[in-house]
């Protein structure tokens, strides 16, 4: 699905970025990527996206640019648009006539819960609402690859939570494969099935760990004992590096 | 807003009327330096008919300049916005047009484009011409980032992403560049009327020549509506195009 090798990027001016990289990622998987800020996740998610080049080393995808989603921190939504505006908008870009992308939409609008606010603005919508927004635009093309780059930052715990376990859900059944950089430990492993922990600037990986958590994620395994051990280890991991 | 605030604005000015008719007929203020408020009022009337004539040619072209600013403008502006290259070559000329003194350039324009018309429509295009250039650039280059990203990950081609992500981004800063033009529009047509002799500033200039200081006033008060209603128009436009931000949340 997405084979880097010696992959890596360095911005000279921060001293941050990515250090040689090799990594294999399967499809169907949830890949956590874990790290203090400018330790190169981000930058990592760039780099298969290809809205970077790479400094170093090379990256392949399996999938084409088409089947392929990029979640931002802010919702990136277009003000003078509607919500279902915004969410049809890639189709829209591909050159779908306009009716038949409605009718894709609005099952994703349905199941993120925004069919409701269809004719709205942003500008009226709450910060949960415009990020499901932003989630259902990404999820309309039924990308086989979605990138998310700390989804959920500027939400509230509660809409952190209620929002992590619909996409888990949308995840089950899409089968698609989903990269998410994270500040979060609980949430990220919470989510993934397999986690990367970045240290250093340029960052390197230094855990990469398929969790065994299982396909279902009820909010209750966050008190799991075992899932808590995870998240102190990560803690521990993260401890002391640079803020 | 009740209708007491509402009519707040009119307060100063009919103050300042009734102490300029007092001070006018009381005879402490000259009237070849102030006319009284009721002798402009009456000369508006007696010469209605020649202040209407001049109050429409400057609408005319100061409307034909303003409108040749807002299309070669955000022509220009998108032009200079499509590339930092370009930018470099050609902004400095494009700010000749906010430095250029209209008063000293306007007997050129009328060497080369004689007394009429085209003249006057020249130098309220001269006048007005840069700040729509000036926000239409600003207002282009200043997409937000994030948004940009997204589009070259959803392969938007160039022209895509100028029509539906950069130029809807700038509407609000190019219709403020429109409205300050509105304005200078009005005062770019009346230079070159000063020198061209038609309008309301040939008006300013024929009435000075003749000591009428009331039609004086008069021509400049209808030059200082005339910018005012410019203004409002375009204002009248904005919430129009672009929808309100400040919307309550669902």
């Amino acid at each position: 699905m997405i084979l880097a090798r010696g992959l890596g990027k360095r911005y000279e001016s921060t001293g941050g970025g990515l250090a040689p990289l090799d990594l294999e990622v399967n499809r169907g998987q949830w890949l956590t990527l874990l790290g203090p800020s400018g330790c190169g996740k981000s930058t990592f998610l760039k780099l298969v996206a290809g809205l970077e080049a790479p400094g170093e080393g090379s990256v392949e995808t399996s999938v084409s640019r088409a089947k392929m989603s990029f979640v931002f921190q802010e919702p990136a939504l277009l003000s003078w648009s509607t919500v279902e505006e915004n969410v049809i908008l890639p189709l829209r870009l591909r050159g779908m006539d306009r009716k038949k992308a409605f009718e894709k939409a609005i099952p994703w609008m349905e199941k993120l819960g925004i069919l409701h606010f269809r004719t709205s603005h942003p500008s009226q919508l709450s910060g949960g609402l415009k990020m499901r927004v932003s989630l259902a635009r990404a999820l309309v093309t039924d990308p086989e690859l979605l990138l998310l780059d700390e989804p959920f930052a500027a939400l509230d715990e509660p809409v952190r939570i209620e929002l992590g376990l619909e996409l888990r859900d949308l995840f089950l059944n899409m089968k698609s494969t989903i990269l998410m950089v994270t500040h979060s430990i609980t949430e990220g492993l919470w989510l993934g099935d397999r986690v990367l922990v970045f240290q250093g600037r340029p960052g390197k990986v230094i855990l990469d760990e398929d969790l065994g958590l299982g396909a279902e994620r009820p909010l209750s395994l966050r008190g799991d004992a075992r899932f808590l051990s995870r998240v102190e280890q990560c803690f521990d991991l993260l401890k002391g590096g640079p803020a | 807003m009740n209708p007491v605030q509402r009519l707040a604005p009119l307060i100063p000015l009919v103050g300042v009327t009734l102490i300029g008719e007092i001070a006018s007929r009381s005879g402490w203020l000259p009237p070849y330096l102030f006319p009284s408020p009721s002798s402009v009022l009456s000369t508006l009337v007696e010469d209605a008919s020649m202040y209407r004539k001049a109050f429409f040619e400057t609408v005319l072209a100061a409307g034909a300049g303003l409108f040749l600013s807002m299309a070669l403008g955000l022509l220009a502006g998108l032009v200079l916005a499509a590339s930092a290259r370009i930018r470099r070559m050609f902004y400095p000329y494009a700010i000749f047009f906010q430095t250029v003194p209209i008063i000293a350039i306007a007997p050129l324009l009328v060497i080369w484009l004689g007394y009429g018309m085209p003249t006057v429509i020249a130098s309220a295009f001269i006048v007005s011409v840069f700040p729509v250039i000036a926000n239409s650039v600003q207002g282009l280059t200043s997409t937000d980032p994030v948004s940009l990203q997204l589009f070259r990950m959803l392969d938007a081609t160039p022209a895509q992403t100028l029509f539906r992500l950069r130029f809807p981004a700038a509407i609000p800063q190019i219709l403020g560049g429109f409205r300050i033009a509105a304005g200078l529009s009005v005062i770019g047509a009346i230079v070159g009327e000063f020198i061209s002799g038609s309008g309301l500033g040939g008006l300013v200039d024929a009435s000075r020549n003749q000591q009428r200081v009331d039609r004086v006033f008069a021509s400049v008060l209808l030059a200082a509506l005339l910018g005012i209603l410019f203004f409002y128009f375009l204002s009248l436009v904005h919430p129009l195009v672009s929808r309100n931000e400040k919307t309550p949340e669902v």
